[in-house]
């Protein structure tokens, strides 16, 4: 619970810098001093505690907990911050930002996130707004990013899985090598004494493959149907 | 099935024909940022269970809106999560029925 004091702290909302909390943590205890007295939900459990002793509720504790982690109240404070750098073009800034962050395979998003800034009739978004918008605008980018990164790790990790051959490889290669590193420290005796390793080395490799195939939901091609003799 | 993609399904499957949904609106009705509600967009339309299309005609006064329609795997998809969260829900909260002939 410290951070949550820190946060407090930190706060550049005056209006909710109404709670100053001290946490005990040996006694899990939580001393709140109520500035303007507006936590009701703090009680006092014992009348023999001295009165700014306080066990705070659960309830409370997600209650503050809410106030002070909440990213929009944050990603407003940001936005502020940056109407205020960036002028008037603030909005279209980030979002030209995001656009080229996103990359050219999400090059449509563009004008997607243009129509979004743009509001609906009636409805327009304040320029405030316009700014979170925009900020979740260069999230999304990142996050666009991540997701074909990570496909793009996929690909060779899903080629393995996807063919019989390859993935003997994996199985009977890491197999191989601990046998033949057995075998050239301990000699073929340490081998039969060491037995276990090996087959443990290809059930885990062997449960690996199987586990990402479930995972990816891949499935290797059917093993071709062997020739009748004669 | 993450909650951000329930209520994005939520939005888009009742949204009417005529007027479908689009970026602005299914972040304003589901309540997430456009932060998280594209990156599910883009997912779900890599994962056929929505189809998008651009207004037609071009607007003269804005940027054309990318709408979202749901297709019938994404319905399956949505039908499939609700019925496995409601039996989770009736598994954890449910208690069992009390034997017979015992007070």
């Amino acid at each position: 619970m410290k951070p949550l004091c820190l946060l407090a702290a930190a706060s550049p909302d005056p209006d909710d810098a109404h709670v100053d909390l001290v946490l005990d943590p040996d006694k899990l205890r939580v001393d709140a001093y109520l500035v303007q007295g507006k936590s009701a939900s703090v009680s006092q459990t014992n009348e023999n505690r001295t009165p700014s002793s306080y066990f705070i509720s659960h309830t409370h504790y997600i209650e503050v907990r809410r106030r002070w982690y909440n990213p929009n109240k944050w990603l407003r404070v940001l936005a502020g911050r940056l109407g205020e750098t960036l002028g008037g073009r603030a909005p279209r800034s980030l979002t030209a930002f995001a656009t080229l962050l996103a990359g050219r395979k999400h090059s449509a998003s563009r004008v997607e996130w243009l129509a979004h800034l743009a509001g609906e009739t009636g409805h327009q978004l304040g320029r405030q707004d316009q700014i979170v918008a925009a900020l979740g605008f260069v999230a999304a980018a990142v996050r666009f990013r991540l997701e074909d990164a990570a496909d793009l790790a996929w690909v060779p990790v899903d080629a393995v899985l996807r063919s019989r051959f390859l993935s003997g490889i994996f199985v009977t290669g890491p197999v191989l090598a601990v046998v033949l590193a057995i075998v050239h420290h301990d000699g073929r005796y340490g081998m039969v004494l060491n037995i276990q390793d090996p087959f443990c080395v290809g059930a885990c490799t062997w449960g690996a493959i199987f586990g990402l195939r479930k995972y990816r939901k891949v499935k290797p091609p059917e093993p071709k149907p062997r020739r009748a003799k004669g | 099935m993450t909650l951000i993609t329930m209520d994005v399904l939520d939005v888009v499957m009742n949204a009417p024909a005529d007027d479908p949904a689009w970026g602005l609106r299914i972040c304003e009705e589901s309540g997430h940022g456009p932060g998280s509600i594209y990156p599910a967009l883009e997912r779900m339309l890599r994962f056929g269970w929505l189809e998008d299309s651009w207004e037609e005609p071009q607007p003269e006064d804005r940027p054309r809106r990318r709408y979202y329609t749901i297709t019938s795997a994404g319905r399956a998809a949505y039908r499939e999560a609700n019925a496995a969260r409601d039996a989770r829900k009736s598994a954890s909260w449910h208690l069992a029925p009390r034997p017979e002939g015992r007070a």
